[in-house]
């Protein structure tokens, strides 16, 4: 579904606050509700896909947290719509990392970056030469990214990908100043180790 | 300041997230120490990496599938 065909145009919907549009869909107004999917499916796919590393499972989630939005919309209230998904696609993503079996590549850090991992990343090896550094890059960096323990991932995640601030980080995740601090310094000297040595 | 101190420091620094009096001190370390100094530059390609990542979208039939599984759990759109 390309976004003009969908029926009654998004000229109203457009121009109205995301806050705007949560008080029309607890109306119980759909066409309010897709503006609201299609400003965040990009962020909330991203989201997941940074989070479980495969498109279809991210596509699951994602879809799956605009869902839980809609039956939990009577419960919004009084904070920024961002935070309020962002913590529903952050609490999906680390429940279905809990339950999957995958997490035991992810919670193991191994010695070396091209320890094996189930990954859906580019990969460079199939790129042309010209490519090959940029996909690279990319695949190294999601690599290393997807071998941080899941509660570590979130957090440089909502820092990076989505530029939050600390303070940001800690009305999405439900943590702690500190906690959110020492997660992200941790993580990211992880990842500086891991990351030493590629060109930016 | 020794070296653990500056530790956590220079994850506020590459955040933009510490005082004046607290970047002179950094900067002053830093000048003076080769290891933080490699650590900050490591640590500001790693951050530049990470935020130069692209953002990914679903397939187009995203949408579709949301509203599909909204209006299933709730055919009337509302009375919520």
């Amino acid at each position: 579904m390309t976004r003009g065909t969908f029926p009654g145009g998004r000229t109203a919907e457009a121009a109205a606050s995301d806050e705007e549009l949560v008080r029309r869909c607890q109306d119980g107004e759909v066409a309010a509700f897709t503006e609201l999917v299609l400003r965040y499916q990009d962020r909330i796919f991203n989201l997941a896909y940074r989070m479980v590393c495969r498109r279809e499972e991210a596509e699951d989630i994602a879809q799956e947290t605009f869902l839980h939005a809609w039956r939990a919309k009577a419960s919004f209230r009084g904070e920024r719509f961002s935070s309020w998904i962002y913590r529903i696609a952050s609490n999906l993503c680390l429940d279905h990392l809990r339950r999957s079996k995958v997490k035991v590549f992810s919670l193991n850090l191994p010695a070396e970056p091209d320890g094996e991992m189930p990954r859906d990343v580019v990969d460079p090896r199939a790129a042309p030469d010209e490519a090959v550094t940029k996909a690279e890059l990319a695949g190294d960096v999601q690599q290393a990214i997807q071998a941080l323990p899941p509660k570590y991932r979130l957090v440089v995640v909502l820092r990076h990908f989505y530029d939050l601030s600390y303070e940001e980080i800690c009305q999405v995740s439900n943590l702690p100043l500190g906690t959110v601090k020492t997660r992200l310094f941790r993580a990211r000297d992880i990842l500086r180790k891991r990351l030493r040595g590629l060109v930016s | 300041m020794d070296c653990q101190q500056v530790r956590d420091w220079l994850h506020t620094y590459v955040d933009a997230r510490v005082d004046a009096a607290q970047e002179r001190e950094i900067e002053r370390h830093i000048r003076a120490c080769s290891f933080c100094r490699k650590r900050l530059v490591e640590l500001g390609r790693a951050v530049n990496l990470l935020d130069d990542q692209r953002l990914i979208g679903p397939g187009p039939d995203f949408l579709r599938r949301v509203l599909q599984s909204v209006l299933r759990t709730d055919p009337a759109g509302a009375q919520d």
